[in-house]
This record gives C-alpha cells, structure tokens and sequence, in this order.
C-alpha cells in the first residue's frame, strides 16, 4: 500500500499538468480555426466581416507569430536534447522531420497551385473586350443621355428667346405655357442675384426650386449655357440647363428635366457596372495580394499549428521510449531500482510494464547475488583469517597448477611474497623464487595425487626442512579442479629433537666416560711412580713417554667430556638489561690486533639496551672470535666484523648482530650441520663452539643461521628479540 | 485664468506644433487644418457652427483610386476635452461626420455628399470640390456644458477612412503613406 502511494501522487500531477495543455492547445486551435473562418469570409466580401478585416488579419499575424515562437521554442528544446544526446531525442528528430516533409511537400504543392490558380482566375475576369465593351456602353448611355440633353438645351433656348420678347408680368403666364408644351420639367426664371421671377412646377418641384451654383450663373454670364446631368440623390438624377436671358434685365431660365425613365434606369445600371469593373480592374493586384495574403496566413497558421500540435503528440508518444531509453540507462548503470511509470495501455505501455518486472527479477537477482558475494566474502575472509592464523603454510593451485592463494605462513616459510605472484605458474614461480626450485619441482610432480613428504631447501634464511601434504581439489562432477599443498615448518623442531639428542649424548658422555677417566689417570701416575726406578733407562723412558701420553689423552678427554657437559647443562640464566654494543666491545678488548685477528665492531647509533646474561653472552662473542680464528691460518689480513644494528621485521624489533670473517668460510656440505656438535671444518677443537653459540643464542629467544648472502668468508646472523619496555619477554617468531 | 490659459497654450503646442507632432511638408500629400472657429449663430436657441479652413492634399493615388470608382470617405472630428487633459486621456465628448467623396464616370462629374444637413453637390472639375471641401462653413456642433472651472478646449481633425476603402485595399492602404491621409489635431478658436 505504502509502496503504491508515489505512484498515485505522480499520476495525480501529471493530469494537473496534461488538462491545461490539452485545454490550451484545443483552445488555441479552435480560436485559430474560428479566426481564420472570420478572415476567410471577410475576403469573400462579408459586409458585417470586412468592417473586420484588418483586426482579423492582426489577429491571425499575431497568432501565426505566437506559433511560430513556440514551434521555435519546441525546435530550440529538440536541438538542446539533441545537443544533450537526452534518450529519444533522435527518435523526436525523424519524426518530427518525417512529419515535416509529410505536412510541408503537400501543403506547398497545394499552396503554390492554389495561387496559381488565383491569379489565373483573378485575371480572367478582366478582359481588353468587356473593358471596350464596358467603355462603348458607357459612352452609349452617355450619347444617348447628351442626345436627350441637346434637346432640351434647344427647347430651352428657344423658351428663353420668348421670353426675352415680353414684359416681366407676362413671365409666369408663358413660363406656365413653355412647361404645358414641353409637358415636363421644372422651369424657373431668377435674377443673377438669385431672385425668382416666376417658376413653373412638376413632381421635380419642392417647395424652393432648386437654383444652381453661383459658378453656373457666371458661366451662362459669360455668353455659355449649361446643361448636365445630376444626381441629387442615389437612385434619381435630373438634367440641369440654365440660360441667359437677354431683356431689358440679364435673367436666367433654368429647366430641370428628369431624364427619360428607361433611358435613366439603363444608363444607370451601366454606370453601376462600369464603376464596379472598374473597381475590380484597380483592384486587381490589390485583390490578388489580399488573397494571397489570406491563403498564405490560412496556410501558415495551419502548418505551424500543425508542427506545433506535433511536437506535442510525438512528445508523447516518444516519452515511453525515452523513459524506456533512460532505465536502460539506468540498469547499465546498475540502478535496477528504476521504475517507469506506466501511463499508456497499448503495445507501449506493455513495454514498460514488461521492463519494469525485468528490472524487479533483475534487481530480487542482484540482491540474492550481493547476498551470496557477502557470504561468500565473510567466508573468505574467514578462511584468510583462519590461514593467516595457521603456522602452517598452505598453497593453493588451480588445475593448470596455476598458484590461487598462499597464506602469510607459507610466505614466511618459504621466505618468498608469493600473494605477489597469484595466478603464475610453477614455472613462473620457480623463475621468480630459484631457492624454491626444488620444493616446486616436487610439488609439480605431486599435485595431481594426494601426498605427503619431507622436503629440505635452503632459503635466504638458511636451510629449512618442511613437512609437506597434498591434496588433489575435486568439483561436482568430480573433474580436477586443483590442488591444495600444506607446508610446515619442521626445522625449529628437527633442530630440537637433535639438540636434545645430543644433549642425552653429551650427559651420558659425562656420565660414563669422565668417571673412568680418574682411576685411568691415577693409575698411569702410579704405574710411572712405582715402575720408574725400577726399570732400566730405556725402558723407563718408554715408561715415561706411555704414562705421560696416558695422562695427557686424559686430561684432553676430561676437557672434551666437560665440554660436552656444559653442553648438556640446563641454563641457569642470570638476565640484565644492558647495552649489548658495550658487552662485545669489551671482550673484543681482549683480542687486540697483534692477537692473531683484527676484531672490528661497528654499531648503530642510538641502539636500545637488551635484556641477556652477560656472562653466556661473553661467551658467544669469544666463541665467535676463537671460531674465527681457528678457521683460518694467521696472517695480518684476517679479521672478524661484528655488524651490530637494529631492524624489523613485520611487527617485531630485533638487534641483529652479523658475524663476519674473511676466512676459506663454510663448505656447502656442512652448511646444514654446522650447529650441531662435532661439526667441524678445524682440525682442532671440539666442535661445540658453535653448537653452544646456538644453544645460548637461542635460550635468549634468538635465532642464529648462516648469512648466505655473504661469500668472502664465513657469516653468521644473530637476532636478538627486543623487550617491551615493560620488560615482558617477547616469544621468537623469526 | 491665468493657469487655464497657460495649459491651452501648452496643449496647442503640443498637438498643433511640430514639436508636439509630425507634421507634413507642404507639398507633400496630407490634410492640414489652418483654421476653425466655433460662433453662435444669430437666432438664439440653436447649436454653436463650426467654420473651417483646410488645406487639403489628396495624393495621386487617392485620386486615382477615385477616378477608378473607389469612393473616398473623410471623416471630421470634433473633440472636446479638459485643457488640463494628459493627450491620451480621452475626451469630454466627440462628434464627427463623415463625407463622401465619389467620382461619377457616366456624368463625368465629381460629387461630395456632406452630412450637415445632408447634401450632395455635383462638381466638373476636381478643384471646385476641393475649393468647396477646403471652406465648410455652418456646421452644426454640439459642445458640452463646461462642468466646475475646468476650461474646455474643442479640437478638430479631419482624416481619410482607410477601414472604409474597399477590402483588398485596406492591408495595403494602412502600409502605404499615400493613403495616411490626415491632418493633426487643431484646437478650434471661440469666437464668443
């Protein structure tokens, strides 16, 4: 319900908005239909309409500029949408042009044969016959009127001449007998002042005859009568003739004369005529223009309203592809939350419809699949969490053997960045990694199966052995999908268990050899006690020799069983905080350079302070020097550097001290066995400096293995473990 | 008085003198009023009289379409308003005749039908209608009663009615200087 509510809303204003438009344009196009209804039938010369002529013109000029303003407006809107590339704007364009050449081709065809026609039509009324014709009538009335005219100009003259024979008293008598004679006409003698002498009546007659103009009187003054035709009203006329009078007195003698009936009506009816066509003969091109005008403003009034009406039909019928077009858009987008409103139900509005339950299925997909990715996500990151919490190093390949994941223990294992290097073959691998070369080559000839195996390598940071499993990955149909290789560090352990081992060894040596070891010494100081003075020279020299080899052997026997119990002695550690920089400067103190060796220390600045036993550490430095020097003959190049600093690694702090010497350095062969004891590359000693040097090494947390990188002797690589400055013991990781 | 007189002299300034309008040259076509005084006539009882003197200027083409039976019809008006009256205010009261002008091919004579009384008057020659038609004299005015001491001046102007020209004329008359035949607004002496 609450979900449907928008939709309502929208819906609700989009009908506030389309009933005015719908209005308006109904309105407007009915107001321009009845307005050029008005303009079509004032040209046809409606009497009440032409009065109106003007404004309508007014009116349509300005109803075509409002249109053109908007269909200008519309254009300007298209090609902004077009500039924009808004979705369906293209499709408005060739509609819109379609509609053009559709509505204009047409339309100009008709207009330019229409007037074609008008002109034509307009010309044929006017003719050089019916303008002679019309003339000659004109002409014929006007003969046929003067004939008349001369006539009573002559009738006129000849009363006038008998009344220039008698005296003003006789002037009504015979003014009454000329117009009983003649039987029509108004005749009237007046004075050139205007005084009427006497007058004789007809139906011409009023009440006061009508005298003429003063201009008249002066042109019959001057010797010249005058006779016309008049009309003093619209339908009637009258013939004037005013004459001179010569008595003893100027008088003039006017007759008004009515024009003979019939003759009057015809010549009427042909002036009428002749004053039309002579009307419509001006007004030819005037007419035509007028036309022209009127067809023209018809014609523009209709196309603009048409192209507007147009843009308003094509608007809607283009804006569900628009709206379609832009949640297209907005799906490739990936905003599938997109709905369109439906408006239409024809084929259209079924689009819509279709693409809005396209859009929810893909969207319920979406989701369902964001679902799936964070879970599969939150299990990734748990099994990252679990396989960076592991010690052991797990690899993991694809069915080409393609490496997809190593966890942070199998890099710190194999001391190679491998998450570098996911998606590389073995190959790959085993190019990027040379001291994995072996490891790989096993891997490679193993993934395809389930195995398990011992491997040993050396790495950049000694010689490791690492137990190793494999397991082949199978998918659902049960085809190859990989292999998974599990990597454990077993060194530290191999190293413990020899230790160990050899820590039995050493006790038990203590134990059962350094016991006999007295009574054979005493016994061999009793035997050349009591046998020397009884034996001759010679032979008592031979005792001497026996007895005191017995005594040396065993006294060299009691050293090497002693040192094998120091060996196997547990550590009674007495730890101080103190500068290891100054402990090693001072038992090198001991050796100085006229010694046998050259003992250079070189430190950072600024080193912390460590917490060791000083006293087990002296001897780790002697042993160092004593090592050094034993491993090579003297001269006075030897030397043996103690490179003292301070490093990370990861979140740990370390003190690494490097032992250097530039002796013949450590046979490849012994490399994996030099901490253990007995191993020795000196034809004397013990061989347990440097298995001591370990142990005491690593009862201090550290960790001691030979420096591969350095090849101009033996090196060594001591790292000591820094303590919180709370003086907790942090536990070895390196 | 004094103001009263001063708003007539500005209001004849400004819709009498070339500043206040355009007027046409001399010469050129066009109607201009150069004299019109308002008398009362002798016998008491009766209407005020409008005497006018005009200088009328028919162009060719006016004539032309006269002699080709398009009757021309003048109109002569005759307002009244305040003499403290913005121009485009409108008028007390306004009175006009129309006159007919037309050209009778058949009796080859002009004739001019003028409504004071009703009249028409048939003339030979062109010039004596102008001559006529330049001095009317005796034209019957109703002015209205001045109300309070607001002056009242009477103006009168006379134009040719293009609306009155037959249709297809008219687009082209009222685009056409020949036709804008008319003369500017004259304020009419009181001969008291």
């Amino acid at each position: 319900m609450a979900s449907g509510q928008p939709v309502v809303r929208v819906r609700f204003s989009r009908l506030r908005f389309a009933a005015p438009m719908g209005l308006i344009a109904v309105t407007l196009f009915s107001a321009i239909l009845f307005s050029l209804h008005m303009m079509s039938s004032a040209t046809q010369s409606s009497h009440e309409l032409g009065s109106m002529y003007s404004l309508l013109v007014a009116i349509n000029t300005a109803g075509s500029i409002l249109l053109l303003v908007l269909v200008s407006l519309n254009f300007y809107w298209l090609y902004k949408q077009l500039k924009r590339r808004v979705a369906g704007s293209g499709l408005t364009t060739r509609m819109i042009t379609l509609f053009m050449l559709l509505t204009l081709a047409p339309a100009s065809v008709v207009f330019y044969y229409s007037t074609q026609f008008l002109d034509r039509s307009i010309d044929s009324w006017f003719d050089i016959r019916i303008d002679s014709a019309m003339e000659d009538a004109l002409q014929l009335g006007r003969a046929a009127l003067d004939e008349r005219m001369r006539g009573l100009l002559h009738q006129t003259e000849q009363g006038a001449q008998i009344l220039q024979q008698l005296s003003p008293e006789d002037y009504p008598f015979q003014l009454a007998s000329l117009r009983d004679s003649w039987d029509d006409g108004d005749l009237t003698l007046f004075t050139a002042q205007g005084r009427i002498l006497a007058s004789g009546g007809s139906a011409l007659s009023q009440m006061l005859p009508d005298l003429p103009e003063a201009g008249v009187v002066l042109q019959v003054k001057q010797g010249k009568s005058y006779i016309a035709l008049e009309s003093p009203g619209s339908q009637s006329q009258q013939i004037r003739v005013v004459v001179a009078v010569h008595g003893n007195e100027l008088l003039f003698l006017q007759g008004l004369f009515a024009p003979p009936f019939h003759l009057s009506q015809l010549a009427h009816r042909v002036e009428d005529a002749y004053v039309h066509y002579k009307e419509l003969n001006f007004l030819r091109s005037a007419l035509k223009q007028t036309f022209m005008i009127t067809l023209s403003l018809i014609l523009l009034l209709s196309l603009l309203a048409a192209m507007w009406m147009a843009f308003i039909s094509i608007r809607r019928i283009v804006a569900p592809v628009r709206r379609l077009a832009q949640g297209t858009r907005a799906v490739a987008e990936g905003r599938y939350e997109k709905r369109l409103q439906v408006h239409q139900r024809d084929e259209l509005g079924a689009l819509v419809a279709s693409f809005n339950m396209m859009t929810e299925r893909i969207a319920q997909a979406r989701d369902e699949a964001h679902a799936s990715r964070l879970e599969a996500e939150k299990q990734r990151a748990y099994l990252e969490t679990l396989l960076s919490q592991l010690s052991s190093g797990v690899l993991s390949f694809d069915a080409s053997n393609r490496l997809i994941m190593a966890n942070k223990a199998a890099e710190n294992i194999l001391s190679a960045a491998l998450s570098h290097h996911v998606g590389s073959s073995l190959e790959g691998l085993r190019l990027r990694f040379p001291h994995l070369s072996g490891l790989l080559t096993s891997l490679e000839s193993s993934l395809m199966d389930d195995w398990h195996d011992k491997i040993s390598f050396h790495g950049p940071e000694g010689h490791k052995a690492l137990l190793c499993h494999g397991t082949r990955l199978m998918n659902a149909q049960m085809l190859p999908e990989g292999a998974v290789a599990l990597v454990e560090d077993i060194t530290a352990l191999l190293d413990a268990q020899r230790q160990s081992a050899w820590s039995e060894v050493a006790r038990r040596l203590a134990h059962e050899i350094k016991n006999p070891l007295t009574p054979i010494q005493l016994s061999a100081e009793r035997l050349a006690y009591k046998l020397h003075d009884h034996l001759p020279q010679q032979e008592a020299g031979i005792l001497d020799n026996a007895t005191r080899t017995i005594i040396q052997q065993v006294e060299a026997m009691k050293t090497m069983v002693n040192a094998f119990a120091d060996y196997a002695r547990p550590a009674q550690m007495q730890m101080k905080f103190m500068q290891l920089e100054a402990l090693i400067a001072e038992v090198l103190a001991l050796y100085p350079p006229g010694h046998g060796i050259q003992c250079v220390l070189r430190a950072e600045s600024n080193l912390p302070g460590i917490r060791i036993d000083p006293i087990r550490f002296r001897q780790v430095i002697h042993n160092l020097v004593k090592n050094a020097q034993e491993a090579q003959p003297f001269n006075e190049k030897s030397r043996i550097d103690f490179l003292l600093a301070r490093i990370v690694k990861g979140k740990n702090e370390y003190l690494q001290l490097k032992v250097r010497d530039n002796g013949p350095g450590i046979p490849h062969e012994q490399m994996e066995r030099i901490f253990e004891p007995y191993v020795t590359t000196k034809n004397r000693g013990t061989g347990l400096g440097l298995a001591i040097i370990k142990k005491i090494i690593e009862e201090h947390g550290g960790t001691i293995r030979i420096d591969h990188l350095y090849t101009d002797g033996a090196g060594l690589v001591i790292r000591l473990p820094l303590d919180h400055p709370d003086g907790t013991f942090r536990a070895v990781v390196a | 008085m004094k103001r009263g007189a001063a708003c007539l002299w500005l209001f004849s300034v400004m819709t009498s003198s070339p500043s206040g309008a355009y007027e046409k040259p001399a010469g050129e076509p066009g109607f201009d009023i150069t004299q019109a005084q308002l008398r009362l006539p002798a016998q008491t009882g009766h209407p005020p009289l409008l005497d006018t003197h005009m200088d009328l200027r028919f162009s060719e083409t006016a004539v032309e379409a006269l002699h080709n039976g398009i009757p021309l019809i003048l109109q002569l008006t005759l307002e009244t308003r305040s003499a403290h009256a913005l121009p485009w205010t409108p008028g007390v009261s306004t009175q006009s005749w129309l006159l007919l002008l037309r050209y009778q091919p058949l009796e080859r004579h002009y004739e001019l039908e003028l409504p004071f009384p009703p009249y028409r008057t048939s003339y030979l020659r062109w010039e004596r209608l102008l001559e006529k038609l330049e001095d009317l004299n005796g034209i019957p005015v109703s002015i209205p009663q001045q109300a309070g001491t607001e002056p009242l001046v009477h103006q009168i102007r006379l134009a040719l009615l293009i609306e009155s020209l037959p249709l297809p004329m008219r687009l082209q008359a009222h685009f056409s200087p020949a036709w804008h035949l008319a003369s500017q607004w004259f304020v009419c002496a009181s001969a008291d």
